[in-house]
């Protein structure tokens, strides 16, 4: 919504941004300085390769990945999702009283209904037991 | 604060159909592999619990939840055909799952979340919500679409559909983006005041978010010129699905159309029914011309729901008016037919095969004299020839037309009705007049699906001849969104 | 019972269809009996008619229910002199024909028989209806059962035939729906009633268009020519029911809706149109009757004489004087029962010798003289032969046509070349009676046909007999259909085409009685 030119009282309550940003940055800056003083520096190959979760990171991009990563990755996004609904939930929850608490609950339900398709399905194995039989 | 009163009654007959739909999940889930739940009749229940609620939801006079979700006549009105709708197909699926291999639980998990976001596309009065039942919907659909996995078309159905209807959200989310800007609501109420005294700027938003708006249902209605996917996804989908989205979809989407033009944009009316006039135009043309070319019934019925978007179409260019009850009535019309010509086919489905081709019913009247006789009555429907709904429905179409003063869009309807005799007569020609092909390669009619098919024939015989009931209800229903 | 009469009429047959529906596949013989049953209880029925009939003007027998009241669309059924004799040739004519196919049909006979009555219901319907929603759902479902009985039952191009009859009767009367909407907007009554619109007077120019969509949909139906390519199709590939039905019933509707709809809802449109719809009809007469004249296919020749036919009819409406008019109802009478009668005679043809060319037969009064005599009756009655019916007609006609008519000051030259088609009626019909039954016995296939049986007789004896009786006791008729048409000659353009045609024509009524 249209809000008015900036003014002092403004400026100030989002110093704690400031604040925040600067904290931030020197927090990564002293510990790459930090780390890179102390740490012993052996390279290898495999070392300055880009780290891309045990895949090999170069070479076509056309391969076959594992179809699992992405059933895990869907997994992961929905209970990433789950919490990024949550945070918002868990702020107001004072004001919005018992009813948001039941909202909560079946919401938290749903999901839990979902693990447990995917669980029983199998799907929170890395290799399923039926191909372990095979 | 004291916590906002929420009356949460309006949204049980779609919170029992997601209930039953996550039931019908886990019990999926905890039956051995290889084995399916009983997905169905866990499905009819809860189906026609929603029916029940939906009922005492009318007798209580509707409600509101929230200002977002209403229960008005109007959507008390498509509730009553979705969830009709639903039951149809789920009475359909038992033996064409088990004919295709295709049976497993989450199919009704996700016909059943289909169904929700239908409920909530006809019920939502605000676009935010508006647009995530409509992703509801989709997205189920989409699943549902591929659930032939090892049929390459059903892949393609899928992939088309989810990429068009990725696309055309893209539109429907831009349009409901300027539409916010323009009068700074997503309520269709507030939006539609803001129209009603609006300055130069935010004239030219609206009507650019009504036109991207306009694109947007034109996708899911499947009018021409965005139409391409439907032959694709009607052909490779399950057959139960492609009824479930001729019947289901193509009146939950007209629903929410006449909602937010009616409701949001009756102020812009002079700048969209124009538009809304030649999409009618060239889809009927497009849709029947389309329509002759096929030798796929699957097509060829695809094709005829475009078609027959388009007589849609040229109704609710006399909304809001008496278009919005003639597209209300049609769609019941439209909704039985579909459901039993997709569902005829359904029904002969054996080892995976299902008739689609015209050599494939030869003959059909001497071997399935009742299925045959069913599906006769709904072409004939489909033409609008008496004694039908169809004729019935067109009847008020037009009739919607010609009195807003589009005599053109009229003419152009019949005549195109004429050249959709000759593709629906091909059917009745191959059915009766020719002899069959070989040996009877299709299977009995199986019981529920019998019940199924009856009751649409059933439905489309009784609205030619008594439509006065569904008539004063769509009336009824039209007002309510005013 | 006098106000229920009519609702019987058109839904007995439906529930005849119904009940022999319901009958097991293999009970040929009681799905025969019941249709026969069923059709000749509704003629029976239908004789109540002539006898509480009340030789005034205005619509008899009426009931009015809502239908769809919010639409002003209601359940308006009615008789007048105009649609009482059509009502009775329909109910006359379908036990006839069912009859004359009783031992054609073999194959699927509980089908052929459900679609007959649901024929008759439809085709009963079209001529009681008063209102335009009412009158359209049973002009286009009666489509329905026609289209099965030829694409079904007919010979051997009778898919082509069927789907050409559907798509071109259907392209007709959908600009005729558009029109109706059209009207119902314009006239501003909120209502379908044909009574209460025929009151009501349209902007002239609209009046061209609507005349227009709805002259379409009835020339199409007449067949007028150049709208009558249909017909030899139709009628050539059709089972003898059908045919006899096609010819003796339904071509009469297109004439009926001129008379009905057209002409009183359009009076100045009409006015404008009469003279052309005058010309094409004269055109039909000539060259229905020349065509006829070289055709080698009895069917055919017969389907083509219709066109002839009918454009006497067509001649006598444009004409628009109470004599003209009175002349091309009694005419459709009189071509239902001589060209229905023609039908069935060249369905017992074919059913014995299995070919329809006339070169096939030679010599044929020798071998079956009572089918051969019966035959030239029949024969005489259609070239409108004195003492026969249709003279009455034809002489009407072209009587009434003649001097101060609607098409102006055409109407001596189209009389005169309309006399023409008289004479070549003669002379194609005669050739073919000459060509079948006279000289020698030329294929030895002829020479042991059986002659008529009981049934074949039982068929045809009703249908001469009042080919006689209409042609000596005509002012029965007339004096009945009179009334009505001088009142809806008066209505339509007062008082200057009135003419009156017999001793006994009754005084027309005032304007909107």
């Amino acid at each position: 919504m249209p809000s008015a030119a900036p003014s002092a009282s403004y400026l100030t309550s989002h110093s704690a941004i400031l604040a925040f940003l600067l904290v931030v940055v020197g927090f990564v800056a002293v510990n790459l300085v930090l780390w890179k003083i102390i740490r012993p520096s052996r390279f290898s190959e495999e070392k300055l390769t880009t780290y891309e979760c045990g895949e090999n990171p170069t070479g076509s991009a056309w391969i076959q990945f594992n179809i699992r990563f992405y059933v895990f990755a869907l997994l992961f996004i929905i209970f990433d999702v789950e919490a990024v609904f949550l945070l918002p939930w868990a702020v107001v929850f004072r004001e919005i009283g018992p009813l948001a608490f039941l909202e909560g609950l079946v919401f938290i339900a749903i999901l839990a209904i979902a693990l447990a398709y995917v669980w029983r399905k199998g799907d929170l194995e890395w290799v399923r037991t039926e191909d372990r039989q095979v | 604060m004291t916590p906002p009163v929420v009356d949460v009654l309006p949204a049980i007959p779609a919170l029992i159909l997601a209930v039953t739909g996550l039931a019908v999940l886990l019990a999926q889930a905890f039956t051995p592999r290889g084995q399916a739940a009983p997905g169905a009749p866990f499905s009819l229940a809860g189906l026609l619990a929603a029916l029940v609620a939906v009922y005492l939801l009318a007798a209580r006079g509707g409600g509101d939840l929230g200002g977002t979700y209403v229960v008005d006549a109007f959507s008390l009105y498509f509730h009553a055909l979705i969830i009709g709708v639903g039951l149809v197909v789920v009475l359909l699926s038992p033996s064409y799952l088990r004919a295709t291999g295709i049976d497993r639980g989450e199919y009704y998990t996700l016909v059943l979340f289909s169904l929700v976001g239908m409920l909530g596309l006809v019920s939502c009065r605000e676009l935010v919500s508006l647009f995530v039942s409509l992703e509801v919907m989709s997205v189920a659909l989409y699943a549902l679409a591929g659930l032939h996995r090892a049929r390459p078309e059903s892949q393609e159905a899928a992939l088309k559909y989810f990429i068009t209807g990725a696309f055309s959200s893209g539109f429907l989310l831009y349009g409901i983006a300027l539409l916010y800007g323009a009068s700074g609501s997503t309520s269709l109420v507030a939006v539609g005041a803001a129209l009603r005294t609006p300055g130069p700027a935010t004239a030219a938003l609206a009507t650019m978010g009504t036109g991207l708006l306009l694109v947007g249902f034109g996708f899911k209605v499947a009018s021409v010129p965005f139409h391409m996917w439907a032959p694709d996804v009607y052909e490779g989908a399950p057959t139960t699905i492609t009824a479930l989205m001729s019947a289901g979809v193509k009146a939950a989407a007209f629903g929410a159309l006449l909602r937010v033009f009616g409701q949001a944009l009756p102020a812009l009316a002079a700048s969209w029914q124009p538009a809304v006039a030649a999409l009618a135009v060239v889809t009927m043309v497009v849709g029947n011309l389309g329509a002759l070319a096929q030798s796929n019934l699957k097509r060829m019925l695809a094709y005829s729901s475009v078609a027959h978007a388009g007589y849609l179409l040229a109704a609710v260019v006399a909304a809001p008016g008496i278009g919005v009850e003639a597209v209300l009535f049609y769609l019941v019309a439209y909704a039985a037919v579909n459901l039993g010509g997709f569902g005829a086919l359904a029904a002969l489905a054996r080892q995976g095969r299902e008739p689609l081709s015209l050599d494939d019913v030869a003959g059909l009247a001497s071997r399935r004299p009742a299925l045959a006789a069913a599906l006769a009555v709904y072409l004939i429907s489909l033409t609008g020839v008496p004694v039908s709904a169809g004729f019935v429905g067109k009847f008020f179409l037009f009739r919607a037309a010609v009195n807003a003063g589009w005599t053109s869009l009229a003419v152009i309807g019949v005549l195109m009705s004429v050249v959709s005799a000759y593709y629906y007569l091909r059917v009745v020609v191959a059915m009766y007049m020719r002899e069959p092909l070989g040996e009877d390669a299709w299977a009995p009619v199986p019981p529920s699906a019998g019940l199924a098919l009856g009751l649409s024939a059933a439905v489309v015989l009784a609205l030619g001849v008594h439509p006065e009931p569904v008539l004063t209800w769509a009336r009824l229903a039209a007002r309510s969104l005013l | 019972m006098r106000g229920a009469l009519l609702t019987v009429l058109v839904f007995a047959p439906v529930a005849g269809a119904l009940l022999i529906a319901l009958l097991p596949r293999g009970a040929v013989r009681a799905q025969k009996m019941l249709g026969l049953g069923v059709t000749s209880v509704v003629f029976l029925l239908s004789l109540l008619l002539v006898r509480d009939f009340r030789t005034e003007p205005g619509m008899q027998f009426e009931v009015m229910r809502p239908w769809l009241p919010s639409v002003g669309i209601s359940y308006h059924v009615g008789v007048d002199g105009i649609s009482m004799w059509l009502v009775m040739l329909t109910t006359f004519l379908t036990p006839i024909a069912l009859l004359g196919s009783w031992s054609s049909i073999t194959d699927r006979v509980r089908e052929f028989n459900v679609f007959m009555l649901l024929l008759e219901a439809g085709m009963v319907g079209v001529f009681v209806s008063l209102d335009l929603f009412l009158f359209y759902i049973f002009w286009e479902a009666m489509l329905i059962p026609m289209y099965f009985l030829i694409g079904i039952w007919g010979h051997e191009r009778r898919i082509y035939a069927a789907v050409k009859f559907f798509l071109y009767t259907m392209a007709g009367s959908v600009l005729m729906l558009v029109a109706f909407l059209v009207l119902y907007r314009a006239a501003g009554l909120n209502t379908f009633d044909i009574v209460a619109l025929t009151r009501a007077r349209v902007d002239p120019a609209l009046q061209m268009w609507l005349f227009a969509a709805f002259a379409l949909a009835f020339a199409i139906k007449v067949p007028m020519w150049p709208f009558h390519t249909w017909l030899p199709d139709a009628h050539v590939e059709a089972p003898t029911a059908g045919s006899v039905i096609l010819a003796g019933v339904l071509l009469k509707m297109g004439g009926y809706g001129f008379l009905r709809l057209a002409f009183p809802l359009f009076p100045e449109a009409a006015a404008r149109f009469a003279p052309w719809i005058g010309l094409l009809a004269v055109i039909g007469i000539v060259y229905g009757a020349l065509v006829s004249l070289v055709q080698p296919d009895l069917k055919k020749l017969v389907a083509y004489s219709s066109v002839s036919h009918l454009g006497f009819v067509m001649l006598g409406i444009a004409s628009f004087t109470t004599t003209a008019v009175t002349g091309a109802i009694y005419q459709m009478l009189n071509h239902g029962i001589s060209t229905g009668a023609l039908f069935l005679m060249v369905g017992m043809l074919y059913d014995r010798r299995h070919t329809r060319q006339i070169a096939a037969f030679g010599g044929l009064k020798a071998v079956m003289p009572w089918f051969a005599a019966v035959f030239l009756m029949v024969t005489l009655s259609s070239i409108a032969v004195p003492g026969f019916n249709g003279f009455v007609g034809e002489f009407l006609i072209l009587l009434g046509s003649f001097g101060r008519t609607l098409t102006g000051g055409w109407s001596t030259a189209l009389v005169c070349v309309a006399v023409s088609g008289v004479i070549l009626a003669a002379a194609y019909m005669l050739w073919m009676v000459q060509r079948v039954f006279y000289g020698e016995v030329t294929d030895p296939h002829n020479a042991s046909l059986p002659d008529l049986d009981l049934r074949e007789g039982v068929v045809l004896v009703p249908l001469v007999v009042l080919a006689l009786v209409m042609g000596v006791l005509s002012p029965y008729f007339t004096s009945r259909i009179e009334p009505a048409v001088a009142s809806l000659v008066v209505n339509v353009h007062g008082r200057q085409f009135v003419q009156p045609v017999a001793a006994d024509a009754g005084a027309p009524s005032e304007r909107g009685r």
